[in-house]
């Protein structure tokens, strides 16, 4: 059974990537009743960060950064435009304030931006794209290509020129609009906000980075650990599978079957020790299974990222300030809990897991380009509604499931079949138990 | 009279599917108020079907986009069934599945037909092409004809038009205002949902059929999230729940594209920051709920009463 070992190693690598995305999802599902739909491209600008950053400190001066770093500046490159993303897209819908003025000034300094680079070109002054100091690949924007004249104006100009203009028209447009509120369609409004800025970072991307993938230097180098099937297997039951489904025949029972503690343990343990019999007798085999030593740190990080946030939600103020805005806002509000505060806190811990998921996936998986989130963000999505959308344990239970049934597909059925499963499940899902496996029932109020 | 350029007509072409399309979908979001993401979905299996139905089976171009379209619709009403269930935030994901599976099976529909074929024993007869998988379906024979086109648009709209004003259309509008009262009022939601649901996707089917003969080459990449997105695109800029709004959101961002081109490649950029805007500022669209119709009367009245005004 080696060949099924290496799939649920490689299911359970990318079920803990699935999972660390799917907690973005839960976490502000579970605050603010949002889907956030442009979480798959916070966790693809989370990795270009830190692959920027990485180059820029390669070509600007000279360092080789280590992991550590580039995955902490990743994380806080995600975490602002997380934190930006509801300022500027979801706020205004929740709220009653003026339309950002911050979103218009981007735009209109962009639009100002290319009238004056329009101008430029026409005197034979085009204009680098400023994003381009930043990369300083060769060749990777698109514009880099385009602009091989002689008399280019350097990036940084454009970069000052950009900034400037945007701020002006910040300054122009702030007070100027506000917004009518409309009580009425108000989860279609922002849905379709959701998406609207999902397509803008993707396009925003593909302008700022280039289309082509481009390749995440390689800061945890791939080592293979070639393990017996036999030890392999019994490894795994021993540190993965056997809690795992400990942990969830336990939450199942608590939750759904409202069992009482020594029951529950008892049918658990018994549902556990069923299971160690059943595989220890399947996975007998021959041959060897390759765990890759990045396989191992994404695990690990998946593993340590959920057990910090579990602390930082059930030990700290904050915490206690996010589940009781989840319970209820205006009883919160009431209570003297900062709500703008505690949701933005909300967006920078999601878009940081993300980041987390990112910069593993690109140091695994080596290739990244703009479009990089838009299918596993839809496939984190469905694995936190598979657990039980805004239940934390439920999304990382449902990335692995997702990991593993994907990889299962890929080894056994067809790869190019893969999506159609991801989405089968989570229609299936969707009619047998929408609320997922781990998720309260809510009745309709009318 | 003057010419129009081959530029000037695909561009009319492309108005005339998208107002198909828009108006279609504005019957399941805007007036049954069920969010659907999928109406891609169905375009696609109208264009395979008519496309596959024309080229290789030699149907005429009519009875193939009808065909077409009556897949679309029987997959509307069996899938409708069971997602419509759903609501909300779910029924938006569960049809964006729901499309990519149609995506998928297009892209895998050889390979599995041939492997079924081959269980079943006629492994010899089964053709081997069908939809010829990811690289696309070509040469598909040509019908560039506005009149096509256009004669579906006033089909799809007058069909439209006489269903929302009819007592069903009635029990659909009253499922899009609210679903509770609707059923305790007696009405059968499921069913009148299923039913708006499968005829949008069969308009759906048409508007597919009509764009794979126009651009006789399709390839299931065409019919992604993102086709989805500009056309729910155009039913919220013109209005959900107003149909002649459709009609003026499918013109305005056929339209407006064409302009952004001046911008190149920001195009895509400002393309989404325009419906952020949009949602922002005025979420329920240009009409809102009311017909294009009222609201040039409306601005008549408004106009006769200030002059009555003026001339006390």
């Amino acid at each position: 059974m080696a060949e099924f070992l290496q799939q649920l190693v490689n299911g359970i690598a990318l079920g803990s990537i699935y999972g660390l995305i799917a907690v973005g999802y839960t976490i502000v599902y579970g605050i603010l009743g949002l889907i956030n739909f442009a979480h798959g491209e916070i966790y693809m600008m989370g990795t270009f960060s830190a692959f920027l950053a990485v180059q820029f400190a390669k070509s600007k001066f000279g360092i080789e950064m280590g992991f550590g770093p580039a995955l902490v500046l990743g994380m806080i490159g995600a975490g602002i435009l997380g934190v930006a993303i509801e300022r500027i897209a979801y706020r205004p819908l929740r709220a009653k304030s003026a339309v950002p003025a911050v979103l218009l000034g981007l735009v209109g300094g962009g639009v100002a931006f290319m009238i004056v680079d329009a101008v430029g070109t026409q005197l034979g002054l085009p204009f680098a794209n400023p994003f381009a100091l930043l990369i300083d690949t060769g060749g990777s924007s698109s514009r880099a290509v385009e602009a091989t004249t002689d008399f280019e104006v350097p990036s940084i100009v454009s970069l000052i020129l950009w900034a400037v203009l945007a701020w002006g028209a910040y300054r122009l447009s702030r007070g100027r609009l506000s917004v009518r509120k409309t009580t009425k369609a108000a989860t279609l409004t922002a849905l379709l906000t959701a998406l609207g800025v999902s397509l803008l970072l993707q396009n925003l991307g593909i302008q700022m980075f280039g289309a082509t993938p481009k390749s995440f230097p390689a800061l945890v180098e791939f080592y293979p650990y070639e393990v017996e099937a036999n030890t392999a297997a019994g490894w795994m039951l021993a540190a993965a599978i056997l809690p795992a489904i400990a942990v969830l025949a336990w939450s199942i029972l608590r939750r759904a079957r409202n069992l009482d503690r020594p029951t529950a343990i008892g049918i658990a343990t018994g549902v556990v020790l069923a299971c160690t019999y059943a595989l220890s007798g399947l996975l007998r085999g021959e041959g060897t299974v390759i765990l890759a030593n990045q396989d191992l740190l994404i695990f690990g990080a998946m593993v340590v990222s959920m057990v910090v946030l579990q602390l930082i939600i059930y030990r700290t103020k904050i915490g206690k300030a996010m589940r009781a805005v989840a319970v209820d806002q205006d009883a919160a509000r009431l209570m003297g809990v900062r709500l703008d505060f505690t949701i933005s806190c909300a967006f920078a811990i999601g878009s940081s897991l993300a980041a987390i998921a990112g910069v593993l996936y690109a140091i695994r998986y080596t290739k990244i380009d703009p479009l990089m989130g838009a299918l596993p963000g839809a496939k984190a999505f469905v694995a936190a509604v598979l657990g039980g959308i805004g239940n934390i344990p439920g999304a990382v239970v449902g990335g692995l499931i997702m990991g593993v049934t994907e990889s299962m597909v890929v080894g056994y059925v067809s790869s190019t079949l893969r999506d159609a499963f991801a989405f089968g499940i989570l229609i299936l899902i969707l009619l047998v138990k929408p609320t997922g496996l781990m998720g309260t029932n809510q009745p309709e109020k009318v | 009279m003057f010419e129009l350029s081959n530029y000037h007509i695909q561009v009319l072409a492309f108005m005339g599917i998208n107002i198909i399309l828009a108006v279609s979908l504005n019957l399941i979001n805007g007036f049954t108020g069920q969010f659907s993401l999928g109406h891609a979905g169905f375009m696609a299996i109208g264009a395979y079907t008519a496309a596959i139905l024309t080229k290789a089976c030699g149907w005429p171009f009519l009875a193939a986009t009808l065909a077409g379209a009556m897949l679309a619709f029987l997959f509307g009403l069996l899938l409708g069934i069971p997602i419509l269930r759903l609501k909300g935030d779910y029924l938006a994901i569960a049809t964006f599945g729901l499309s990519e599976i149609v995506r998928v099976a297009i892209v895998n529909f050889d390979d599995v037909s041939m492997k079924l074929a081959g269980y079943v024993g006629m492994g010899d007869l089964w053709p081997k092409e069908i939809t010829r998988g990811a690289l696309g379906y070509p040469a598909i024979p040509e019908v560039k004809s506005l009149l096509w086109i256009y004669g579906w648009a006033f089909v799809t709209c007058l069909v439209l038009r006489n269903i929302v004003r009819s007592s069903e259309g009635r029990a659909i509008s009253s499922i899009g205002e609210d679903e509770l009262a609707a059923e305790s009022l007696g009405i059968n939601t499921a069913r009148y949902k299923t039913l708006s649901f499968a005829i949008g996707a069969f308009f759906a089917g048409v508007a597919g059929a009509l764009f794979a003969h126009w651009v006789t080459f399709i390839k299931a990449d065409l019919f992604k999230i993102d086709k989805s997105i500009e056309i729910l695109l155009m039913v919220v800029l013109g209005g959900m729940g107003s149909l002649s709004g459709s009609v003026l959101g499918a013109v305005v961002l056929t339209i407006l594209p064409e302009y952004l081109r001046m911008f190149a490649q920001w195009r895509m950029v400002i393309y989404p920051v325009l419906l952020i805007l949009l949602m922002l500022t005025r979420p329920e669209g240009l009409l809102g709920k009311r017909e294009l119709s009222s609201v040039i009367a409306g601005l008549f009245t408004r106009a006769r009463r200030s002059a009555a005004a003026a001339a006390t």
